[in-house]
């Protein structure tokens, strides 16, 4: 299959269940709104060794938000529910409660997929300690709030959020002849990505060039270099790299369910295809483990022919 | 569970404590049984269908409508906690006493004590949510515990007297009778009381207010929309409080924890 010069791999992406939550970071304005996503979702890349994969999903106006101000939605993805018990409530202590002005809410509310209330992700529950008994509770509408006292004011947050099941791992490999090109392609397609709702590129400007593999030669390591898409690495009997090759990157996808992954994947080859397909773009292509790492497939011819069927149908391969 | 509608047949010349009126009362009772019902009145008790025209009613939640001018009829919704408790006209005193979850709307007035204990307990209403459309007697939301208390009148002196916590709004005045102001969260150890403008306050017992903006005002906002209909005054007070307010904490000789809102001076 061939895009604007681009030659798309008949293969698939590999993906995997996560453990995710969604939370609303509110503020006085913009501004505010994102140094305390900055700092919420810093190293928050890989769960590999951050803890979460974490993003800013989209941003909010005020008539979005549950306090009327400008706000954003921020996705949180970990291996597990007990590392994201974990990791919430410590970056929100440590990220948004020390930023001025801002509160933070559940916002599970609206998604399209089941929402586990049960065992729920504690926010509030924990950070409310930091008033040192001057935190008052509130609860409006069976949700239960907590207001600390700061120095500002109060910070307010929700005193748990739902979680469900989401998907992480999701992924395109987009390989060119110039490390500028491949950059470029992977602006290009991380930027169209951005404005879909259900998904985030949590990696630094939403790709990374540190492609993993699982395991290592060094038993302390679950994951080392792919070196099958190392460009210097291309004498090596398993090396992917064709001859026209010199730089890859990888953009990830982490997605509440396997049709807005599937969505953005498209969305991204496509946009890269376009911006770069003539200057240097040639080839992309996904990661896998042959199928027995996670059991959401993501065909690209499938999906770029738009003969996948629907993500909701009983298979779990987004091509079949 | 059923839901019914009770409709006044003749007001009666003593008070009735009227606590068997209730879903979770009614909820294994047959129409006959509703309607042989006894009432307290005095040292005398009495059926229910002396007073009340008793109806089947179909509804998406479990409900009881009663109609009528209930003035004379205390403990309504006594002990409630779950569905609705409606009442088209004015109600007795301690209307929701020790009410623990669901809804109570008067579209009327309330008596005194509206969500205060049961008899001589201890605590108050400890859950869901009381809609005063009128106005309510002395001591609305004594002891208190939990939930809301909406009240799109004025009140009377004592309001939140002896507040544990929850939520009180005022969307009418806090009268006061004396020079106290009314006595408004008298003894209140938490929870809110947002109210207009207060006439006094006792200055040993609250703070001077405090410009504040609370992030909870937006829920709060949110949560009111549905309601407007029935107490307009109530989300107007949450409009104008969600620009800017005013708080004292109080009360200071219990701890302190409790707050009043109330609009800025201009």
């Amino acid at each position: 299959m061939q895009i604007n010069g681009v030659t798309i791999d008949d293969t698939f992406a590999e993906a995997f269940d996560m453990k995710a939550t969604r939370l609303v970071v509110t503020g006085q304005d913009p501004w505010w709104v994102s140094r305390a996503c900055d700092a919420l979702t810093g190293f928050g890349t890989s769960v590999i060794a951050c803890g979460v994969e974490i993003d800013v999903e989209q941003t909010l106006a005020p008539d979005q938000t549950p306090d009327g101000r400008p706000g954003a939605m921020v996705l949180a993805f970990a291996a597990s529910g007990t590392e994201l018990r974990k990791q919430i409530p410590t970056r929100c202590g440590q990220c948004v409660l020390t930023c001025p002005t801002t509160a933070v809410f559940d916002g599970t509310g609206d998604l399209s997929v089941p929402v586990h209330r049960d065992d729920p992700v504690p926010l509030g529950k924990t950070l409310r300690f930091f008033g040192d008994g001057h935190q008052i509770s509130k609860t409006i509408d069976a949700v239960r709030y907590w207001r600390i006292p700061v120095m500002d004011g109060e910070f307010v947050c929700q005193h748990d959020l739902g979680w469900f099941s989401g998907i992480g791992g999701g992924n395109f490999l987009l390989c060119g002849d110039s490390v500028a090109v491949v950059a470029d392609a992977c602006r290009a397609a991380t930027e169209a990505i951005a404005s879909l709702p259900g998904v985030i590129t949590p990696f630094p400007g939403g790709a990374t060039r540190s492609g993993s593999k699982v395991g290592s030669k060094y038993d302390a390591l679950f994951a080392s270099t792919n070196e099958a898409f190392c460009p210097t690495l291309r004498h090596l009997p398993q090396s992917q790299i064709d001859d026209q090759t010199h730089a890859v990157l990888e953009v990830v996808i982490d997605g509440v369910d396997q049709a807005s992954i599937a969505n953005a994947t498209r969305v991204g080859i496509l946009a890269a295809a376009m911006k770069c397909g003539s200057q240097g773009l040639h080839r992309i292509t996904a990661g896998n483990y042959g199928g027995k790492l996670g059991k959401h497939h993501f065909h690209l011819h499938a999906l770029l022919s738009g003969s996948a069927e629907s993500p909701d149908s009983s298979t779990e391969d987004a091509s079949s | 569970m059923k839901s019914w509608k009770l409709s006044l047949r003749q007001t009666p010349h003593q008070r009735i404590d009227a606590r068997v009126i209730g879903l979770q009362a009614f909820a294994k009772m047959t129409i006959d049984q509703v309607r042989h019902a006894r009432l307290s009145a005095g040292h005398k008790s009495v059926e229910l269908a002396e007073y009340f025209n008793v109806e089947d009613l179909t509804s998406e939640q479990p409900t009881i409508m009663v109609e009528g001018d209930l003035s004379r009829f205390d403990h309504l919704a006594s002990g409630h906690h779950g569905g609705r408790f409606e009442v088209q006209g004015n109600v007795g005193h301690d209307l929701a006493s020790g009410m623990a979850g669901g809804e109570v709307i008067v579209h009327g007035d309330a008596g005194d004590r509206v969500g205060g204990p049961v008899d001589h307990g201890r605590v108050g209403m400890s859950g869901g949510k009381v809609v005063i459309t009128g106005d309510a007697g002395r001591r609305a939301g004594i002891r208190m515990r939990r939930g809301d208390l909406w009240i799109n009148g004025d009140v009377m002196p004592g309001v939140g007297a002896w507040m544990i916590a929850g939520t009180i709004v005022i969307g009418g005045r806090t009268v006061a009778t004396g020079d106290d102001g009314g006595r408004v969260g008298f003894g209140m150890r938490r929870g809110t009381i947002v109210c207009g403008e207060l006439s006094a306050i006792d200055r040993r017992r609250f703070t001077t207010p405090v410009p504040m903006w609370t992030a909870v005002i937006g829920p709060m906002l949110r949560s009111v929309e549905p309601w407007k209909p029935h107490c307009p005054r109530v989300a107007k007070r949450f409009a104008r409080l969600s620009e800017s307010l005013d708080c004292l904490r109080g009360d200071l000789a219990d701890g302190g924890m409790g707050e009043i809102w109330i609009p800025p001076k201009d």
